[in-house]
């Protein structure tokens, strides 16, 4: 049996390259990609800990389902915003995207 | 070595690898297609923790929906860097301290989640999956938040339309 640790090692490895990935990245797209691998690093370890603790009500895997149905509208959301922003300033550099700042 | 460890680590290794060449690469179509590779790869580990149905759902929704609405996204907008790598660089000048901070958070993480003593069930993981019995504590115990999200796909759905739509 797996122990439950290597899950949690493994998705918190994951969780960081996608830190990295939204705070390296200018591409808004790429961002969106990176809080995507962020999203399934908290997945995995739903899903691990629920396999492990609470096998029989299989609340992590509940979860997991609702968390993967918000994180498809928060994708759904970034990327019209994305081509939005786009129209409008013919870029899609976060670097640039700086209107709301003083 | 039992043959789910040696899977573990295959599928870690693919997944790991996979995550850094997306937040790595010059050229953004690569990093979409490894996007796929990666969350297929994912797809696996839940089929390792016993989950059949979540790792459907994860190639349907993260292996296919997603990455094929990146895509559209990516052709509907002008990339800074060309194939080639040459062009704007599609990183920031923050690489430095987007390491640090990425590599601090890994290190608390870990010295706080990885000594802890779970209370791991000795029978677990459960050896089979139940998608009735999922079914059932869905609409059974969570019936509320199961109404609440789809409210929320659907005003996101709405919302995209609206957002996306021509100005006339």
């Amino acid at each position: 049996m797996i122990p439950l640790q290597y899950y949690i090692i493994m998705s918190a490895i994951l969780f960081t390259i996608g830190i990295y990935g939204v705070l390296a990245r200018r591409n808004a797209i790429l961002v969106l990609l990176s809080v995507e691998i962020m999203f399934n690093a908290v997945n995995i370890n739903f899903m691990a800990f629920s396999a492990y603790i609470t096998p029989a009500t299989m609340i992590g895997q509940i979860y997991t389902i609702f968390a993967v149905a918000s994180g498809a509208a928060e994708i759904g959301i970034g990327l019209a915003i994305i081509l939005l922003i786009y129209r409008g300033r013919e870029t899609v550099n976060v670097d640039e995207v700086n209107m709301l700042k003083w | 070595m039992s043959g789910q460890l040696l899977a573990f680590w295959a599928l870690s290794f693919v997944i790991l690898s996979g995550a850094l060449y997306i937040v790595t690469t010059k050229n953004i179509m690569h990093a979409v297609f490894m996007h796929l590779l990666t969350m297929s790869m994912i797809a696996a580990i839940y089929g390792l923790l016993h989950a059949d149905f979540m790792a459907a759902m994860q190639v349907l929704i993260y292996a296919g929906a997603v990455t094929a609405m990146v895509v559209f996204a990516l052709m509907l907008t002008k990339s800074q860097s060309r194939p080639d790598g040459a062009g704007m660089a599609v990183d920031n000048q923050q690489r430095g301290a987007s390491f640090l901070t990425a590599a601090g958070f890994l290190a608390v993480v870990i010295y706080v989640l990885v000594p802890q003593k779970w209370a791991v069930k000795e029978t677990a993981p459960i050896v089979k999956s139940d998608v009735a019995a999922m079914g059932a504590i869905i609409f059974k115990s969570y019936i509320l938040p199961f109404e609440i999200i789809s409210v929320i796909l659907l005003a996101a759905l709405i919302g995209v339309i609206v957002l996306a739509r021509k100005e006339d």
